[in-house]
């Protein structure tokens, strides 16, 4: 199966998740992704949807200067985003359950 | 910073071309994404050497993937890369031009923008036709008996399985359509499918509809028939010979047939040397180059030798008795007249034998008459004519038959 239509769907719990661990800037969440096991997620992707979580006020951001390489545009969650992500949690989940026992019961079937 | 001019060259290229992707934002929208692209570019460039390219894709993709996970308004047709590059090539074109203007008149007409509307409404109907024209595509390649075509198409033989691949296909015909095409190679292919389905769909309405129209009409085996041309033809019915009949029922041959104009009437173009210079009459050759000498010469072939093998026989006629009673009438029938206004008067010569002459035996002279060529001395044809008129009523029929 292709992952990357799976990732779409659920790119934006993913990085909520992510920024809540600790705030990142984007390069940073899209490592963190990928070291997370979300090998396939696009840069772009990542930084397309940081934007629109924040511009949906439900990230912060504040810009880091740095004396070596680039300043960085640091995102950080809020209570919008904390129960965004709590009820993206509970919708995966309750998703993912049913699809574990739809799969594990044709899986018993086809035994 | 280690970022070397060849670097920072690169991450320009980059960006530039990103930032043309999303020249149709507004402006402080644009900035503000190409300000996070910046860093994002320059990150990537710090972290290894690989070409920007190589590391997040072409700048196209990479800007219509932002586009998609930013949520920003997708940029119409022009985000497929392969429409974009061969609109930018239309666009230069003169005809282009003109066409732009034209559209730009139409957008600011309302009628123009609802048409538009209604045809962009009829989309999802044209999905459906769509998968309609490739199930029966599919069930004319996978039934025994070729096209198939009802409500419910056949695949495979089975309506079962025909309903259930439309129901297949509508489905991946809509899938299809919703999907915005962004791989040149898909929307190519997307283009090829739509067009050929069209082209098969036509294809097969046409011959359906061909199919219809001969059975209607044409009923029996010999359905071409009325395909062969006649010399002329009265009302629909081809008329492919002549057989002129005196008044009283005696047979004709060697007549020539002059249209309103002049114009002889036959299959033939008129040739130049029936009248040669001062009236002379150049028939000598073969009468068959006498376009309108009738009745014309009907040769039967053997169908198997391909030998000429007879001539076709007068037809059986039965001769109006009330012309032949009358002997009065019978003097000023309309061919006297027709041979004096003949404009050309090309012909007296071959006229010389309008005695009826039954040209029933095979012989392979088609019609004796005009051999004799006598220069523009013959008798007229109303005293070659016999104006006594035989008992009336009487039924004279072709004397041979076979």
């Amino acid at each position: 199966m292709d992952t990357s239509q799976l990732l779409k769907g659920v790119l934006d719990v993913a990085v909520l998740a992510v920024v809540k661990q600790a705030d990142g800037y984007g390069y940073d969440v899209v490592r963190r992704l990928r070291a997370a096991g979300l090998d396939d997620v696009g840069d772009a992707s990542v930084y397309g949807t940081l934007r629109r979580l924040y511009q949906g006020g439900n990230l912060t951001s504040y810009v880091v200067p740095s004396d070596e390489g680039p300043h960085r545009k640091y995102y950080a969650i809020n209570d919008a985003g904390r129960s965004l992500l709590e009820l993206s949690t509970k919708t995966w989940s309750g998703f993912a359950d049913t699809m574990d026992g739809l799969l594990s019961l044709k899986r018993g079937a086809a035994a | 910073m280690s970022a070397t001019t060849g670097e920072k060259s690169a991450i320009e290229r980059y960006l530039d071309a990103v930032r043309a992707e999303l020249s149709d934002l507004p402006d402080d929208e644009r900035v503000d994404v190409l300000e996070d692209v910046e860093q994002h570019l320059l990150e990537v460039a710090a972290e290894d050497d690989a070409p920007l390219e190589t590391r997040l894709g072409p700048p196209v993709e990479y800007a219509a993937e932002l586009r998609a996970a930013a949520g920003l308004p997708r940029r119409g047709s022009d985000d497929d890369p392969f429409a974009q590059r061969l609109a930018a090539r239309l666009s230069r074109s003169r005809t282009a031009q003109t066409l732009k203007s034209v559209h730009d008149r139409l957008d600011r007409s309302p009628v123009a923008r609802e048409v538009a509307t209604y045809v962009r409404s009829l989309r999802p109907a044209w999905w459906l036709v769509r998968a309609y024209l490739a199930t029966v595509v599919l069930g004319r390649l996978t039934n025994r008996d070729g096209w198939w075509v009802s409500l419910f198409p056949r695949v495979a033989d089975s309506r079962v399985i025909g309903v259930l691949a439309f129901v297949g296909l509508t489905v991946c015909s809509v899938a299809w359509s919703r999907r915005a095409p962004s791989r040149r190679l898909l929307y190519a292919a997307l283009l090829v499918i739509d067009a050929s389905l069209v082209i098969t769909g036509a294809g097969w309405i046409s011959s359906r509809l061909d199919g219809r129209r001969s059975q209607a009409y044409n009923p029996g085996p010999v359905a071409y028939a009325s395909r062969v041309p006649g010399p002329f033809a009265f009302g629909d019915q081809p008329v492919t010979n002549i057989y002129p009949y005196a008044a009283d029922g005696t047979p004709l041959s060697g007549i020539l047939l002059y249209d309103q104009n002049g114009q002889p009437l036959g299959p033939l173009p008129a040739q130049e040397n029936v009248t040669g210079p001062d009236g002379a009459v150049a028939t000598t050759s073969a009468p068959a180059s006498v376009p309108n000498l009738y009745p014309l010469p009907e040769p039967i072939f053997d169908p198997i030798t391909g030998r000429k093998i007879g001539e076709r026989q007068r037809p059986v006629i039965v001769a109006p008795p009330l012309l032949a009673a009358t002997p009065s009438s019978a003097a000023s029938p309309s061919d006297v007249p027709t041979a004096e206004q003949s404009p050309t008067a090309s012909t007296p010569a071959t006229s010389a034998s309008a005695v009826a002459e039954p040209t029933a035996s095979p012989s392979p002279s088609p019609s004796p008459t005009p051999s004799a060529t006598s220069p523009g001395t013959s008798a007229p044809v109303s005293s070659a004519r016999p104006s006594t008129a035989p008992t009336p009523g009487v039924k004279s029929s072709a004397p041979a038959k076979p």
